[in-house]
């Protein structure tokens, strides 16, 4: 695309673009892709069990969708709730579809949560505590593991995500406290394992 | 997760991240209460925070084939979305139906093609078709003929004629069937009868009418041909000449009649008729 044209377009916001995509404006469908497409890819990608491909084919679909019809954009809404309430239901679907794999997929992890701790020194660098972590955040349940992206991966506001998972604030902010409750809680006790590990291995107790 | 964060005032995030336990006024406290109740618990939750906070871990960068395919179905939509433009100029949303543009287009078309028919098709003489058609033999009555006979001889020739054709019946039509047709319905009169059935084939005259009014019942019905039969009429001679030419004729045989050769053979008797008067 022109680049003066894509820095002209890249001033609009996204209910602009919107509004030009709907009069088949290709330089604006194109903006507004490279601004979505990479948190789309990677929030399904958090949703879809790091399924690459699962992630590759719902982020195509969900902008075919736009393509298609760009006249159900409700100018009332922002774009960001709209798009990410289409991405949210295409993953709830895919969760209708695949319950029973997403049990096993669940018990398996489960099974593997604390089975694959790390050893280190003071419980944990940085980059085991994110991977623990987000191991734990793949046993969530689907409204967790959502509210979750949503607000830490996504960064949405709390307003966007009662939006997007229709649902009021106090229910978001109930829920987001929850996650990192159960997420501290699991951390501690990873951390108790390694510190009493440890101190075993230095010859302690 | 480093990237733009958007915790504002208002949320609690932002405040377990950019104060400590310890700095919290009463009310952040009594805020942040409903759902943490200890300092052991602030802190756990502060530090997972601070870890998704400063997580550096970048997105992952989706597959460039999926913008080709996207921005290629978009393209296909925008070519279908050129129609639709196209309708939109004939047909102007929210316009009255007078107002419309193909309404309008159409008006002038009508106006051209009107001129067009006005100024080029070639004038053509007026002909009265009825008059013509009046003017024809088989509608001069006997009452004009006779005016216009020149000599005594002649008006009493037409005279003589004229009462012999005003009683000839109108017979009902009969239909004569073709060869490859099927066999006439019981409707239908047969048209070849023998000596004794003649009488039923023409049966008594309803209404008077002269020659030519007779054979115009002609009429032409698919492949059949059905032809008003010249019953025996008051002039032995007309009679006779009639009943030899029509029994020699393809209706004697049952066979299709020709329109026009049994019109000719009748106005060849009706020549003969007269020269013989």
């Amino acid at each position: 695309m022109n680049k003066a044209l894509h820095l002209k377009y890249a001033q609009h916001t996204d209910e602009a673009l919107m509004q030009l995509v709907k009069e088949k404006n290709a330089q604006a469908f194109e903006v507004v892709y490279d601004r979505y497409a990479k948190r789309l890819y990677n929030y399904f990608l958090r949703m879809l069990w790091k399924d690459r491909e699962k992630a590759r084919d719902f982020t195509q679909d969900l902008f075919a969708k736009i393509a298609d019809r760009p006249e159900l954009f409700d100018p009332t809404r922002t774009f960001t709730t709209w798009i990410y309430s289409i991405a949210h239901n295409m993953c709830k679907n895919e969760y209708a579809k695949h319950e029973v794999r997403t049990r096993v997929h669940k018990d398996i992890k489960s099974g593997d949560a604390f089975t694959e701790y790390p050893l280190g020194g003071k419980g944990m660098d940085k980059s085991e505590f994110m991977q623990e972590l987000k191991s734990a955040l793949d046993d969530m349940d689907e409204v967790k593991r959502t509210t979750f992206t949503l607000r830490f991966d996504q960064e949405l506001t709390i307003p966007e995500i009662a939006e997007v998972m229709q649902c009021n604030e106090g229910t978001v902010k109930s829920r987001i406290f929850y996650i990192l409750k159960d997420l501290s809680v699991k951390l501690k006790a990873y951390e108790g394992i390694l510190f009493w590990l440890c101190s075993w291995l230095m010859g302690g107790f | 997760m480093k990237r733009i964060q958007t915790y504002q005032k208002g949320d609690p995030e932002y405040v377990i991240i950019h104060k400590q336990f310890h700095e919290l006024q009463d009310d952040e406290r009594a805020a942040l209460s409903e759902w943490v109740q200890s300092k052991d618990e602030y802190d756990r939750v502060r530090r997972v925070l601070l870890e998704l906070h400063d997580d550096d871990e970048e997105w992952l960068e989706p597959d460039a084939s999926i913008k080709k395919n996207v921005m290629r179905k978009f393209v296909t939509e925008e070519k279908g979305g050129r129609m639709v433009w196209l309708n939109s100029v004939l047909f102007a949303p929210g316009a009255s139906i007078t107002q419309q543009p193909v309404v309008r287009y159409g008006l002038v078309a009508a106006g051209v093609i009107g001129l067009a028919v006005f100024f080029l098709l070639p004038t053509t003489p007026n002909i009265d078709i009825a008059q013509q058609t009046d003017n024809t033999p088989a509608k001069m009555d006997s009452e004009t003929l006779l005016a216009n006979a020149d000599t005594v001889a002649q008006q009493d020739t037409l005279r003589v004629f004229a009462e012999a054709r005003a009683e000839l019946p109108m017979a009902p039509p009969v239909m004569v069937l073709d060869e490859l047709s099927e066999s006439p319905t019981e409707n239908d009169v047969p048209l070849a009868p023998d000596a004794g059935s003649k009488a039923e084939m023409a049966p008594e005259p309803t209404a008077k009418s002269d020659m030519a009014d007779s054979y115009s019942d002609l009429s032409v019905v698919g492949e059949q041909t059905v032809v008003a039969p010249i019953p025996q009429a008051k002039s032995n001679e007309l009679e006779k000449k009639v009943s030899s030419s029509m029994a020699s004729s393809a209706v004697q045989q049952n066979k299709t009649v020709d329109k026009s050769v049994s019109m000719a053979e009748v106005q060849r008797l009706m020549d003969d008729l007269y020269t013989a008067r």
